[in-house]
């Protein structure tokens, strides 16, 4: 019992969503981890289509300062 | 014809007339190449997830044009690089024609109005069965329908 992996699953193919808005910042929180960096495809179950657009999003999305490049400095 | 979005953020001291001034002249040097304008719109002042030039908070305006050339879009680039009013900005290809942008005020308070309709329907039907089951329990014995009486009259006089 205690090594019964759980299910991952495409978050996007259970959603039927084809693309990723770079504007989207709740979607692309998800994604995210605390320390603001894109969590692998491993953790995320995502197929390699999605997580190449999703990584591209959530580039484009630091660019423009809607998601953080990193949440280090506000601990020091 | 390819499609392109450009988002860029302008500095959160301007008030609105320098904001439209700023607006004015990026829809200027768009139109001036031959590209014509789908939206161009206030998103709103947001917090930056990472100062910028010392600023913590930036107007976004959205800019979503066609454009044929595109030797053009190095020229923009420039000219919004240029503008120290706009302290960052991002030009990215569409795919797809975007939707011309309209505000949904209207439908979105009508929509919210009904919810509340329908809250207060509910509401009203809670307080009833909770007056029948009252009712209920309280009859059990003959006299109290009488009590009860007595007590609003009581009620109501005082």
């Amino acid at each position: 019992m205690a090594f019964v992996s759980k299910k991952k699953f495409c978050y996007f193919k259970e959603n039927g969503i084809t693309e990723i808005d770079y504007k989207d910042v709740r979607l692309l929180r998800r994604f995210v981890t605390e320390q603001g960096k894109i969590m692998p495809r491993r953790v995320t179950g995502s197929s390699a289509k999605m997580h190449r657009k999703l990584v591209r999003a959530i580039k484009r999305a630091r660019n423009v300062a809607l998601m953080p490049y990193t949440n280090n400095y506000l601990e020091n | 014809m390819k499609y392109y979005e450009t988002l860029y953020i302008v500095n959160p001291n301007f008030e609105q007339d320098r904001l439209d001034h700023v607006m004015q002249g990026v829809t200027k040097t768009v139109e001036r190449e031959k590209a014509t304008i789908i939206n161009h719109r206030i998103w709103g002042k947001k917090r930056l997830a990472y100062p910028i030039q010392k600023h913590k908070y930036g107007t976004y305006i959205l800019l979503q044009f066609e454009a044929e050339d595109v030797s053009f879009l190095t020229e923009f680039d420039q000219f919004l690089k240029l503008d120290k009013s706009i302290i960052r900005h991002q030009t990215i290809r569409l795919e797809k024609r975007p939707e011309v942008y309209a505000e949904e005020t209207a439908p979105a308070s009508a929509e919210q109005k009904e919810e509340v309709e329908a809250e207060t329907e509910e509401a009203v039907t809670d307080e009833t069965e909770m007056n029948e089951n009252t009712s209920n329990t309280e009859t059990t014995p003959e006299e109290d329908p009488a009590i009860t009486v007595e007590k609003v009259t009581e009620e109501q006089e005082s």
